[in-house]
Formats: structure tokens, sequence, C-alpha cells
């Protein structure tokens, strides 16, 4: 089984460094879907990751999914790759049919709310949700809504022009927010969604995902540092022979290490794991605490040329600027694991961490 | 790159059962008034407390049983030392002979040497002191000046060690000498020593350190003889000792755990309803402690693997230490309070305990300067 995600990951690792170069990242700048490349993932099988074998897909769980998802954030791979397999994943949870395209998932903010109201044998969903990523380029999307008695179902709608206002991050990825009013759906575009206290919600996947994605690129934006350090001479040396300049990239590596053992933590936890939704906290917590040193550390060694748009430095930490942002900031899951903390109170402290391993 | 990589470990279910064993030992203690919970760590002096755990067999875990251990994982000692420190327990008479002297000892010493030593460690009966730094020699610790010349049936030390942590109280010190010539790479020439404070030839001045104590302290040695059998390995090959095991001292629970009184007693006093402020704060530092913990189990799992993950230990300890720094300064604007030593209130207590000795934690055992060092050479910077 690891042998067999060893495999894959190698073979993801250099498909994408095959096909995502400057000129991909410069062609993602315009927001839109680079179609030709997407379907060179396609025919790699990664679209279809979380789908059954008798569907065409790859049958993978979420684990593997997650680890894709993280070499995706190395590559600052453009289009919603790690959004597709996990709304894959997310509509194959609740049994529904093998979902084909370019997919997405939201809400993405905690205040955002879809409502389910019957209408004869099916549905018709109202709400609003902004800045889903990709919200708009989607040809479905895999939403979480409740029903007029509050029960957790999700929905799968295909966006329609009107409902959708174009926006997009700082690396010009598509966050659109998107309005529906009364819009109809089958009854098999919908099924209850097995939400316990503790999880898993779609913000907690999104979580997981932005986590891995930036572990992933802040592993990249230190190897490129330092290769950048080595080469670029000033004052007679590499400026990697500098002091200074090794020292602001030793700590930038414990940040990359420390977000990488958050992320990766999580992401082994499974979804009915008690602690999953600690551990998911814990990961978008620590790996967005990171993205500012190893960015700044990153962006200084690299000097002017780091400021360009030449040098593909910024492909990387505008996503990460980004990224930090998403399915809920720092702040966001710190106030999370604050809260199950003075709860959990002083003198259970210390077991509480030891069970979380 | 790879040598900073850091795989999630789980603790084996061996590493569990240990530390029920130790939460067990240490509520009894606390019952029966042996220890005042949550007060301690690893900077005490308490023989007592120490010949306790001793006796419970949780000094030594990982040694033959020849010389008083349990041959036990790597793992299962990593609990013992988290669950000690996490209790606020005084260890500290023990740590260092536990943590560093005791293996080098295994490793290194004459046969008749460890089996007198090695089983009074591991009773809790015996304790060692390192005595490695010099006026002269901190950080560039190859440029020791302290002699050991060659004698009949041994070695005689001249020279002077300082900062030796508990020499005024230990029975030993694995002490590093000059016995040869530098050579080009500056680190031939030099060995190791077990020295026995109780003979003639060393004098013990204890040095006050700025929280008022003096647990640290300055030996001069004057024609000080230690025999041949306490030579410590192969002369002349004493810094790949001193430095072949730097991971086991950097990477330990005692780089994270070392405010852990003051962690505990910061949620408490904000309360089971913080602010979001108050919460947001609390939830940073489990994120990291969390996360750290992770990363020094990573690390021990490699040392139980046989490997020496030296750079992966210098991370561990640089990160570690920062956050124990930083511990105190975000601790007293979240509950502000004036800190007092001695305190009847525990945070109060803490806080201050925690501010005063938070400057050595990234001095001692390695500065910052010299961890970042080791990690910038492993990422090929240097
Ligand atoms: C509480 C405490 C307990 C201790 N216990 C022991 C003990 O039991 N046994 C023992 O042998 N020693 C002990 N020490 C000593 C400790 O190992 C040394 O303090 C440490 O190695 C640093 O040496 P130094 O204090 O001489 O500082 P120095 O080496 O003089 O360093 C001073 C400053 O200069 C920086 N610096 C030095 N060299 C470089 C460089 N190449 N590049 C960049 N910056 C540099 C350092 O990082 C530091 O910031 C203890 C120290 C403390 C504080």
């Amino acid at each position: 089984m690891n042998d067999m995600r060893d495999i894959l990951l190698e073979q993801t690792d250099r498909l994408f460094g095959d096909t995502v170069d400057a000129d991909a990242w410069t062609a993602a700048d315009s927001g839109s879907l680079d179609r030709s490349l997407w379907a060179r993932f396609e025919e790699a099988g990664l679209t279809r990751a979380a789908l059954d074998e008798a569907d065409g897909g790859s049958d993978l769980g979420l684990a593997d999914i997650l680890a894709l998802t993280r070499l995706a954030g190395r590559h600052a791979v453009p289009g919603p790759l790690p959004e597709t397999m996990l709304a894959g994943w997310l509509w194959r949870r609740v049994d529904g049919d093998a979902l084909a395209g370019v997919l997405g998932f939201g809400p993405v903010r905690p205040a955002d709310c879809f409502t389910l109201t019957p209408d004869g044998q099916g549905w018709r969903l109202s709400g609003e949700a902004a800045r889903v990523p990709w919200g708009g380029v989607a040809d479905r999307l895999v939403l979480s809504a409740r029903t007029l008695e509050g029960e957790a179902m999700l929905a799968v709608a295909e966006p329609v022009e009107t409902a959708i206002t174009g926006g997009g991050n700082l690396a010009n990825e598509p966050r659109d927010s998107l309005v529906f009013d009364d819009l109809p759906l089958a009854a098999d575009r919908v099924r209850p969604w097995p939400e316990s206290d503790r999880g898993p919600t779609l913000m907690q996947i999104g979580a997981l995902m932005r986590a891995q994605q930036i572990a992933g690129a802040l592993q990249r934006v230190l190897e490129m540092s330092i290769e950048y350090a080595n080469d670029r001479v000033q004052f007679g040396r590499p400026i990697a022979k500098f002091q200074a300049v090794q020292h602001m990239l030793a700590v930038a590596a414990g940040h990359v290490a420390a977000a990488s053992m958050a992320a990766e933590a999580a992401a082994a936890r499974d979804v009915d794991d008690p602690h999953f939704a600690l551990d998911v906290a814990i990961a978008k917590a620590r790996a967005g605490e990171a993205v500012r040193p190893v960015t700044d550390a990153a962006h200084q060694v690299h000097g002017a040329m780091g400021f360009t748009h030449e040098h593909s430095l910024h492909f990387l930490t505008r996503r990460l600027w980004s990224w930090r942002e998403e399915f809920g900031n720092e702040r966001l899951w710190q106030r999370e694991i604050g809260r199950v903390v003075a709860t959990t109170g002083a003198d259970r402290l210390w077991p509480l961490l030891t069970d979380l391993g | 790159m790879n040598g900073l990589q850091f795989t999630p470990r789980a603790l084996p279910g061996a590493a569990e059962d240990m530390r029920r064993r130790v939460r067990d030992f240490l509520a009894r203690a606390a019952a029966a008034g042996h220890y005042r919970p949550g007060e301690a760590s690893w900077n005490s002096f308490d023989a007592g407390f120490s010949r306790r755990c001793g006796e419970a067999g949780l000094i030594g875990v990982t040694w033959p049983r020849s010389y008083g251990g349990e041959e036990r994982s790597y793992l299962e000692r990593y609990v013992i030392m988290e669950e000690m420190l996490a209790a606020g327990a005084p260890v500290g008479a023990h740590w260092i002979a536990e943590r560093q002297s005791g293996p080098q000892i295994l490793t290194h010493a004459h046969p008749a040497v460890k089996a007198r030593i090695l089983p009074e460690i591991a009773a809790g009966r015996c304790f060692f002191g390192i005595g490695m730094s010099e006026p002269d020699s901190g950080s560039d610790l190859a440029s020791v000046r302290t002699r050991a010349t060659q004698v009949d049936g041994g070695w005689k030390i001249n020279g002077r060690k300082i900062w030796t942590t508990n020499a005024g109280q230990v029975n030993y010190l694995n002490l590093l000498a000059r016995t040869g010539d530098a050579g080009p790479n500056r680190h031939g020439g030099l060995t190791q020593f077990i020295v026995d404070l109780s003979k003639p030839g060393v004098e013990i001045r204890p040095i006050r350190d700025l929280t008022g104590r003096a647990e640290f302290c300055e030996e001069v040695f004057d024609d000080y003889f230690v025999p041949d059998e306490m030579v410590l390995g192969k002369v002349g090959e004493g810094w790949s000792m001193v430095t072949g095991e730097l991971a086991y001292e950097r990477s330990g629970p005692d780089r994270i755990l070392s405010p852990f009184n003051l962690l505990r007693e910061a949620v408490r006093a904000v309360g089971e309803e913080p602010d979001d402020a108050g919460a947001e704060e609390i939830g940073r530092w489990i994120a990291n402690v969390v996360t750290l913990r992770r990363m020094s189990v990573s690390v021990a799992g490699m040392l139980a693997d046989g490997k020496a993950p030296n750079a992966q230990a210098a991370l561990v300890k640089d990160l570690g230490t920062t956050f124990e720094r930083e511990l105190p300064e975000q601790a007293r604007l979240l509950a502000p309070r004036e800190p007092e030593q001695n305190a009847a209130e525990p945070y109060t207590a803490a806080l201050a305990q925690v501010t005063l000795n938070a400057p050595s934690w990234t001095i001692r055992g390695g500065t910052r300067e010299i961890l970042r060092g080791i990690i910038a050479r492993e990422l090929g910077l240097r």
C-alpha cells in the first residue's frame, strides 16, 4: 500500500514537474482554467482520484488524496485539482454517483450557509457563499447545506452564470461569490451528510487541503531560496556564506518542518477519529503561522530579483499569502483550539496533549 | 535537504504502558508528600526524589539489565522524561547522568567502571555533571585548555572548568581535556575522563545565577589524578564522543516542556471561558507545543532506529527553545501579573520562574546561533 502510494507520488511529482512551469503559472494569472493542462491531469487519472475503479477512478482514500494535494502545493499547480479530488471524495462519502469534470466545494466561511427546501420529488437550494474557490469555473459544486429542520446535507449544483460574482485571490485564482435563489435540484443531487460535533465539516476538509498545499509550497520556497543563495555572488562569494543569510534560512527551515509535521499528522488522522477536529485546527493554525517567517526570509534572500514578475518565487508566495486566509486563518483555528483547551481545563491539559499523540 | 525531514512517529503500546506506570508513581509520590506537583523541572536538585525514581526503576531504562536497566526502547524512556517534566517533578539531580553521562559510560567506559557506576546511577544514588565549558571556551569547545598529562598509572589534570551544572552536589564529572595536539581540523588530541569529585586536587566554587540560586560552578583542577581506568573511550577521541551524542541531549522533551508549569497555569489563569484573544493565544501555544512534541518524538524514533539525526535534533532544540522563550513574554501580556518568585499563586510564581530561567535555554546545550549553523550546514549553505 505504501509502496503504491510512493509510486503514485513519484509519478505525479514528475508529471507536475514536466507540465507546470513558469509559462503555465503566467497563463494561470489570467484567472482562467488552462484546459490543456487540465487534460493532462485527466489523462493521468488525477481528477478522478477519489472515484470508484468501476467509474474509471483510482479509488484513493483521503490520506492519499491529501498527499497528492501537498504535491500540488509544492508545484503551485494551476487549476482546482485538489478541490476536484476532494469534492469527488466528499460526494462519494455520501454514496453519491461519480462526479466528473472540474469540481469545487463550499461554502468556505463559517457564516455562509445554504438552505434546502423540499420541492416535490426534489429540492430547492437557496443562500449565499462568498469567495468559493473556482466557484464560477467548476462544472459542478459540492455544497454543504441544511434542511429547514437543521439536518446537514450535501448537494451538488451546477452554477448558472447569473448566480456568480467573480473575484480572485492574490495569485488570481478565482474566488467567486455565489447566490442561489430556489435553484431546483433533482432528488439524487442531495444526500444527508454524516456530520457529528467533531466533523468532518467542509470547512475542516478545506482547511486540511490548504494546510497540505501550504506545507508543500513552503518546502519549495525554502529549496528555491537555498539554491538562489548558493548561486548569487556578492562581495566575491555566494551569499549563502554569510552567516546572516544562513541563519535566516535555518529559522525558515524550522517553520517549514513544523508546518509539514502539523499538516502530515492531521492528514494521517481518520475523519471519524475523535481528535480529527483538533488536529485539523492545529494543522491550519501552524501551517498558516509558518507562512510569514518563511516567505519573509525567502524574499529577503532573493533581493530585488525575487520582487520581479519574471522570477517564479511570487507564484508560490502569492498563493501562500492567499491560502493562509482561506478556509479560516490562523486566528480562527487557534480560537477553536483555545476553546477546546480552556474547557478541558488546566489539570486535564497534559492528558489531552498525550492522548493527541 | 533530506536531512531535515521528520516522519510522524506513533508511540508504541509499550510506551503507553510506561506512561501509566510513571503517572502511577507520580501520583503516589505526590500523595505521600515526596514532591509538590507543578513546581519544579529539570533544573532542580532533590537527591531524595531521584532515589525514589531509581527505586521505581525509572532511571536508565534503556540500559542492559546487568547494569541496572530494563532494556527498554528509547521511546519508552522518552515517555518517562516527558511525564516527569509535565508533572513538574524535581528530576534535576539525576537528569544529566541519565541523559548523557550514563549512555557515554555504557558505550565507552572500562568494564569495571561500568559495573561500578551504572547500577548506582540507575538506582538514583549517583549523580553527574558535564565538564566541557571553560572560561575561554564556550561555543568554541575545541579550544579547551584544561590539560591531562600522562603519569604512572593514570593522568594528571590541570586547568579550569566553568558553568558546570550541579558540580557542587554531584559525585562525578565527565570532563573534556586536552591530551595531545589539536591537529589540522582542531578536533584531535581531546579525551574524556570520569572525574570523582570526592578526590583531592579539585576545588569547586559555586556561582550564583540571576535567579539567586547557585546551580552551576567553577572548578579548578590542580594536579588532580585520574587512574587509567577512568579514561572514557580512546585517548584522543574525545571530540567525536562529545559531539556524537548531541542528538540525545538536544532533541528531548526538556527542549519544549521546561516552562510547562507556566503553560498549564496560564491556561488556568485565562479560565474556562476565555475571550477571543485569550483563546487564540492559548490555541497558538498548543498548536506549537503539539507540533514540537511530534517533531521531538520523531527524532526519538530515529534514535531508537539507530540513526544519528544531529541536524534534526538541532532544529528541534532551536524551534523548541525559541518557543520556550516566547511563552513568558506572551503569557505576561495575556494574563498580566507582576511576577514574583515563590509567590503563593502558582501562575505568578511560574511566570517569575520561567521569565528568569528563559535566557539560559537558548544558551546551554549549544547556543541558538551554533544550532542555526548546524542546520544551515545540513541545508547545504555552508
Ligand atoms: C544554565 C547553564 C548551565 C550550563 N551547564 C553547563 C554544564 O553543565 N557543563 C558545561 O560544560 N557547560 C554548561 N553551560 C555552558 C554552556 O554550554 C555555554 O554557555 C555555551 O556553550 C555557550 O558558551 P559561552 O557561554 O561561553 O558563550 P560564547 O560562546 O562566548 O557565546 C556568546 C555569544 O556569541 C555567540 N557566538 C559564539 N560563537 C559564534 C559563532 N561562531 N557564530 C555566531 N555566534 C557565535 C553565541 O551564540 C552567543 O550568543 C551552561 C550554561 C548555562 C547558561
